[in-house]
């Protein structure tokens, strides 16, 4: 594996008498694709800003391949920045700004044309090698600001929400060919962004921050299924929280009475993060779980089974239909609205259409909520 | 139709201003260049060119040369002094205040200031004072009436005419450019250098044309710190005016300091033009 590994150790920043990050701990492998996803000003952007070496920390180290980097200056860390303005030097062509970094190291002529063109190649912009800056468009800036970084060879590319200026369409499009770059460079790249589906998309590993705290580090999908956090369950995806109080408890299983739902006793599965142990689970401790709208199924028939569990009635409040998928929003009785999602698979003249005001019933796994919470 | 005859009404004005206080004198100086002189001044109306024989004359190329190299001088100086302050200003939390500070100067009168730093530099000035109660010096020294002085004073009177167009340009510079400068390797000088200077051009023209072109003119501070050996054309103009009365020599110095100028403008205008030209040359 190329890049380096990047350890944040006990890092806190404060702008005066702000403290904008906590006693940040993190430890990036080599060659990871490491996301930093939180809301703006969580911290995120001034975390990375600091691994480039343009904020210092008030507390704590950064340590690139167990090298303290807290006294070296930017330019004389391993590591470059892909910027979400582009920062493009206008002053200069296309080639000019990818051939930056080699012209200040004087190298031969010759060598920094190769270069140049090899690394225009990799982002697909050799046609556009003798352009102004200002003649391209967004996209094509954030290709040429990937290849101005990359021809110096660092051990770890920061991203600073670079796709976050650019159309939907080309944000997906440029965020595959991010992937395949990082699959072909092979060194550690740290994206920060606030948009959870490029962060669940591309990424080995995520923190998800929040007022200057990691809350959660985990691949995407143990973020999205287990998240260990009320903050990162309602961040990541949508859900429903349901809070409830405890009414039967065993090693395995756990039975919930929740608030504001009528004739519902909940099972859940007792699985949980580390972070609650069996022993603090008691019976009348309230509780907080999530549920994620596409773990419920909605049908008109009341289901049939042996399964008690799980099972309420209510009324479509609402139908949002986006082509793939519809989106409902059930009153159950007893008050609490439920976000249901249905997917609109093959055969979709023939699946069941739902119309506002319907009685329909909802169900699901004892296995698919997760406990946020206990209190 | 109507619309488009308002267009020329509204011009007017510009037009009349340009004709009263620019073409019309102008053109009288350079008529008067090419005329004869008159006995106690004035002109003869009679087509010459001895003002022009008149200029070949060593002397006047000496103090043409000496006008030249001062106001080099104070121009480069003042963009020294220039770009770090409004860089400094364009960064800055108190913008505002600092630029108040800036125009604070022009609150006082021109000559008034000019004798202040005679006041400082002066034999028995302010400067000479200190260094010899402090043990410094035994006899004071001549800081005034040589061409340091002039360039100091034309420095400091000329300085908030390249700091203001020099402010304005740098707080437009998008500063994270510097980052990604030191990001790709440059040390704080290199992306200056490479970068900050490059993209704030039109702001250090403008700063040279406010500055060169009254330097290059000057006339009291020469004429109150300078001595034998820092006239400017500015100087000997007044004095064929009015001590030697030859007009027509005065018009065609007048002319030949105009005509340098136009010429610094239109060179700086183009390049100035070029790298704007790249910018707009959008879409191909």
């Amino acid at each position: 594996m190329l890049g380096s590994t990047v350890e944040i150790k006990n890092v806190n920043k404060f702008f005066g008498d702000f403290q904008v990050l906590k006693d940040i701990n993190l430890e990036i492998k080599k060659g990871e694709f490491f996301s930093l996803l939180g809301p703006s000003g969580c911290g995120k952007t001034t975390l990375l800003r600091m691994i480039a070496g343009f904020d210092e920390p008030s507390a704590g180290d950064i340590l690139l391949d167990s090298i303290n980097y807290n006294q070296i200056p930017a330019n004389k860390r391993p590591v470059n920045t892909i910027f979400q303005n582009y920062a493009l030097f206008p002053n200069l062509t296309v080639f000019e700004n990818v051939a930056f970094s080699l012209r200040l190291k004087k190298l031969p002529e010759q060598f920094i044309k190769e270069e140049v063109h090899k690394y225009l190649e990799l982002v697909k912009l050799n046609d556009h090698a003798k352009k102004n800056t200002a003649q391209l468009s967004g996209g094509q800036k954030q290709r040429v600001s990937i290849a101005r970084a990359l021809i110096n060879k660092p051990n770890v590319l920061l991203l600073d929400e670079p796709l976050s200026a650019l159309d939907a369409k080309l944000r997906q499009q440029l965020l595959v060919e991010l992937d395949t770059i990082h699959d072909e460079i092979g060194i550690t790249f740290i994206y920060v962004t606030h948009d959870q589906q490029e962060a669940l998309g591309v990424s080995d590993r995520i923190a998800v921050m929040n007022e200057g705290r990691v809350l959660q580090v985990g691949t995407s999908r143990e973020i999205y299924e287990h998240p260990t956090n009320y903050f990162v369950a309602n961040f990541i995806g949508e859900t429903n929280n349901i809070e409830g109080i405890i009414t039967e408890a065993s090693p395995e299983r756990i039975i919930v009475k929740p608030n504001k739902i009528d004739n519902l006793t909940m099972s859940q599965e007792y699985k949980l993060s580390s972070d609650y142990n069996e022993n603090e689970v008691k019976i009348g401790q309230k509780i907080k779980l999530s549920l994620r709208p596409e773990k419920i199924d909605i049908s008109k028939e009341k289901p049939t089974g042996d399964n008690h569990f799980n099972v309420t009635e209510g009324i479509i409040h609402e139908i949002i239909y986006n082509g793939f998928q519809s989106k409902i929003y059930v009153k159950v009785n007893g008050g609490k609205m439920l976000k249901v999602y249905r997917t609109h698979l093959y055969n979709a003249h023939q699946e069941t259409v739902f119309n506002w005001k319907d009685k329909v019933y909802l169900t699901w796994n004892p296995d698919d909520a997760y406990i946020i919470e206990v209190e | 139709m109507s619309n488009r005859r308002y267009g020329y009404y509204y011009t007017a004005p510009l037009v009349f201003w340009v004709l009263a206080f620019f073409l019309i004198p102008i053109s009288i100086i350079l008529v008067f260049s090419f005329l004869k002189k008159g006995l106690y001044g004035g002109v003869i109306y009679e087509f010459s060119l001895s003002a022009y024989q008149s200029l070949l004359n060593p002397t006047l190329f000496k103090v043409l040369i000496t006008t030249l190299y001062m106001s080099c001088v104070a121009t480069l100086l003042t963009l020294m002094l220039a770009i770090p302050t409004g860089y400094f200003i364009a960064r800055s939390k108190h913008k505002n205040f600092f630029l108040f500070l800036i125009i604070i100067p022009f609150w006082t009168n021109f000559l008034i200031r000019i004798y202040a730093w005679i006041a400082i530099l002066g034999n028995n000035g302010f400067l000479n004072q200190f260094l010899i109660k402090s043990g410094l010096l035994e006899n004071s020294i001549q800081f005034l009436y040589n061409p340091l002085a002039v360039i100091l004073v034309l420095t400091y009177t000329y300085l908030p005419f390249a700091v203001l167009p020099l402010y304005s340009t740098i707080e437009k510079f998008d500063f994270s450019l510097l980052e990604a400068a030191r990001d790709l390797g440059a040390t704080k000088f290199e992306s200056f250098y490479k970068i900050l200077l490059p993209n704030i051009k039109s702001g250090i023209f403008s700063a040279i044309l406010f500055v060169f072109i009254p330097a290059f003119g000057a006339y009291a501070i020469p004429q109150l710190v300078g001595g034998r050996n820092s006239f400017m054309i500015g100087n000997i103009i007044a004095r064929e005016l009015t001590v030697t009365r030859n007009w027509p020599l005065a018009s065609a110095m007048s002319s030949m300091l105009t005509f340098i100028t136009i010429i610094g403008v239109l060179y700086f205008l183009r390049e100035n033009n070029k790298g704007s030209k790249n910018k707009t040359n959008v879409k191909a």
